[in-house]
């Protein structure tokens, strides 16, 4: 009994769209962002529809770029943002990717679906999963697989911020990826604002898609009312080495395999609220940039005198 | 009593009486419970040992008397001959306090029976020109037959194995039954004997002794070096790579290490080879405890299969130390190959059924088959992406979550649920996706499932699935939570 929704022809919108979405961003952004390599190819029916001033023109491969998400379940959508631009990553590649997943990043007990990424549109035979039993092996399983040109990308799942996870190991994790020319991201699971030597660093977080779906309702024929639209992220590009900053709702078009910009011009600029969550997870567990604890620690005897 | 030493013996004890009956002749009797089990493991430490002699051995206990078989056909000249061999073998134990009785015969069976009843007189090492005479000489209880046979035999006047040689065969087989005959012929070489070797012979070794035993890893890896590339010929000649790698270090106090790597792909460049059993090496629990050295290494082939040997050209870059199937090796080696995974899917719709995790380095990139998943992917490709909707998450659930859900009606959608302590109210739904149970495998009242994917107030997508139709398979249907969309 699936949901039967009829197949419009959605082209001509995001021609629209994306004529509103080159006069809104910076035009020093697309400056700035001009390396060699580039992680989207120039593809030409879609060039319009992409996500053009960041992600075609930007993204740069060889490089380490990191991800992270607030908290962990919104584990999905870091995950897919991922695959996305990993499916986006020369699509016609067969090279296999690495998936490295730390312990305690399966904390949340899940693990990838192949289905669910063949149906996002990446070819789960193309994964290796590399399940290591402490971080230090799973940052040495990511610094070999770095230096491998055999692949086309790494990503190392972790969460939280685990100390290993330095400076000094996410600079040799980029100097191996640019030897090697094989891209390397670090997905953060419940991770917090931290100084890395990645390019850029990616803040996602959910984003409804009820606001596409009205969109929707005028192309689409949707025959249930309610149906959930495309996916959307919000993506925050918190950090770029090679210039500015943006932030917005991106979509995934499931058709085509790309991003595209939410039409709606409100939603793009701001944030939407992050809801308060009723039980705050620490992002660091063994970080090393924890607040101090709050209060003078006291010796219990000293105390006790006091009181007397 | 199971077992006496020697001053016992002198003593006037012996084995099979009781306690009693010895505390009796001897009152300061010092005894201690018999352990079949650390006997057992004393005699799989030692067969282990001896496996610096030769790789066809075999833990033989016939009658309740322990004992190693070691067949040396074509080992002997390694050791200077079957005299110094025998020898070696007995300074060893000697060394490390065993007493040890040892025979070298053309028959094991020859070869149990002169250990164990030989005169200590007559010589040790017996050929095929004096098997007859010297065998001969054996009480019967040599002859590896019980002893109920023994005690008839000895009855009527048989006292030694010449005894019965040659006498005729039909009366003695009719009276003392046909095994009697079969461990004379046996121990006489008129019947072929083979013993089953413990470990499965490797198919091909090479190993090294030393005079100075070794104990750096540097001076190891060296050796592996050199062991590997004295294979490197033989496996060319056969046309073979190997798959599975066992490297043997015998240390000069008895203990064995044993390392093994598997390779994805069939391997001989020794460099290669050394450097899987380094990344093993560094990995390892323990730290390997040299001791004080090994006085022998041995590297074992216990698996190979064809490698057609590749023309290279000067353009194409050889798939040498940064390619993919070298990465996943020694990513095996050292994490071990279980942790380094690749997916394989199942024919069946239940989601977590669908897929499991082989080890990548039994499905090589290059043979992989095209899975299910893909190939619907790459139809989807040709119809333009016709399946346009995201049905199935990214992640899964290990196990399905119960859930406190809220729903409008018995049948349909969730308005809210309460996941991991945490309230998400529902904004958007989409479903059902009906699965139905496999009877075949679940039973017949297996419950069918209702999918729905749904959407809270912050976007998130989750996979949620109701167990059992509303009334007609159960009353109070239970809510999970099985996947998280993107």
């Amino acid at each position: 009994m699936r949901s039967v929704k009829a197949n419009a022809p959605m082209n001509h919108l995001h021609a629209h769209d994306n004529a509103r979405v080159k006069s809104v961003l910076p035009a020093a952004l697309n400056a700035q962002l001009m390396p060699a390599s580039r992680l989207l190819p120039e593809s030409q029916s879609m060039a319009d529809a992409e996500l053009t001033h960041i992600l075609k023109n930007g993204l740069e491969t060889g490089v380490l770029h990191e991800l992270r998400c607030q908290q962990s379940r919104d584990a999905g959508a870091l995950v897919g943002f991922a695959f996305g631009l990993l499916s986006r990553l020369k699509q016609r590649e067969t090279k296999p990717v690495l998936w490295i997943s730390a312990p305690f990043a399966d904390t949340c007990n899940m693990t990838l679906f192949p289905q669910g990424l063949a149906n996002w549109g990446f070819d789960p035979a193309r994964l290796v999963i590399v399940r290591p039993l402490t971080v230090m092996q799973a940052l040495w399983a990511a610094d070999e697989a770095a230096k491998c040109t055999d692949l086309a990308a790494v990503i190392l799942h972790i969460e939280g911020h685990p100390k290993a996870l330095d400076m000094t190991a996410t600079r040799r994790l980029s100097l191996r990826a640019s030897e090697s020319g094989t891209t390397s991201l670090i997905l953060r699971q419940a991770g917090e604002e931290e100084a890395t030597a990645a390019t850029t660093r990616w803040c996602i977080a959910p984003h409804p898609s009820h606001r596409s779906r009205a969109e929707m309702s005028s192309e689409v024929n949707s025959v249930l009312g309610h149906d959930i639209g495309f996916s959307a992220v919000f993506s925050d590009l918190e950090r770029n080495r090679h210039g500015a900053t943006s932030s917005a709702p991106l979509i995934w078009n499931h058709q085509i395999r790309g991003f595209r910009y939410v039409a709606d011009q409100e939603t793009r600029t701001t944030r939407p609220p992050a809801a308060v969550p009723q039980y705050s997870v620490p992002g660091a567990f063994n970080g090393q940039d924890q607040p101090p604890a709050l209060g003078q620690v006291v010796a219990f005897q000293n105390t006790l005198e006091r009181a007397s | 009593m199971s077992a006496v030493n020697r001053p016992a013996c002198a003593a006037g004890l012996h084995k099979h009486q009781t306690l009693t009956d010895a505390r009796a002749v001897f009152p300061a009797l010092n005894c201690y419970d018999a352990d079949d089990h650390a006997d057992q493991t004393l005699l799989t430490v030692i067969a282990d040992w001896c496996e610096r002699y030769t790789p066809l051995l075999a833990i033989d206990v016939v009658n309740g008397l322990p004992g190693l078989m070691l067949d040396i056909t074509g080992c002997a000249h390694l050791f200077k001959g079957e005299e110094q061999l025998r020898a070696d073998i007995l300074t060893n134990f000697k060394a490390q306090g065993f007493r040890t009785n040892a025979a070298v015969a053309p028959t094991p069976g020859a070869a149990w029976g002169l250990a164990r009843f030989g005169d200590p007189e007559a010589p040790r090492i017996i050929n095929t020109s004096n098997i007859r005479e010297q065998i001969g000489r054996l009480p019967l209880e040599a002859l590896r037959i019980d002893g109920k046979t023994v005690d008839e035999l000895k009855r009527v006047g048989l006292q030694t194995i010449g005894c019965i040689m040659d006498m005729p065969r039909g009366p003695l087989a009719l009276r003392y039954g046909k095994l009697l005959l079969r461990r004379l012929d046996q121990a006489l070489a008129r019947e072929e004997e083979t013993i089953s070797p413990r470990m499965p012979v490797s198919e091909l070794a090479s190993e090294r002794q030393f005079v100075d035993p070794v104990s750096l890893e540097d001076d190891i890896s060296r050796a592996i070096l050199s062991l590997a590339g004295n294979l490197k010929p033989c496996l060319e000649t056969k046309g073979l790579g190997a798959r599975v790698l066992v490297l043997k270090l015998f240390r000069v106090d008895g203990e064995r290490r044993t390392l093994n790597v598997v390779t994805a792909n069939p391997e001989r460049e020794p460099a290669h080879i050394v450097q899987l059993f380094q990344d093993r090496l560094s990995s390892l629990h323990h730290p390997l405890d040299a001791g004080f050295g090994f006085d022998l290494i041995r590297l074992e082939v216990s698996d190979a299969e064809p490698l057609v040997q590749q023309q290279s050209d000067f353009i194409a870059r050889t798939q040498a130390e940064d390619g993919f199937t070298a990465l996943v090796n020694r990513l095996g080696a050292r994490l071990g190959i279980d942790r380094v995974q690749r997916f394989a899917m199942n024919d069946t719709h239940i989601p977590e059924r669908s897929f499991r995790a082989m080890p990548a380095i039994h499905t090589p990139h290059a043979k992989r088959k095209q899975t299910q998943a893909t190939l619907a992917l790459s139809q989807a490709d040709e119809l333009q992406a016709l399946d346009s909707q995201l049905t199935r998450p990214i992640l899964l659930l290990n196990q399905p979550e119960p859930l406190h859900v809220l729903a409008e009606v018995p049948e349909g959608a969730p308005r809210h649920f309460r996941w991991r302590k945490v309230l998400y109210e529902v904004k958007a739904s989409e479903g059902p996706e009906r699965i139905s149970c496999e009877w075949w495998r679940d039973g017949r009242y297996a419950l069918t499932r209702d999918y729905f994917k749904s959407e809270d107030s912050n976007g998130r997508r989750f996979w949620l699935f109701r167990q059992g139709l509303y009334e007609r398979e159960t009353h109070a249907p239970n809510w999970y939570m099985h996947g998280l969309f993107p």
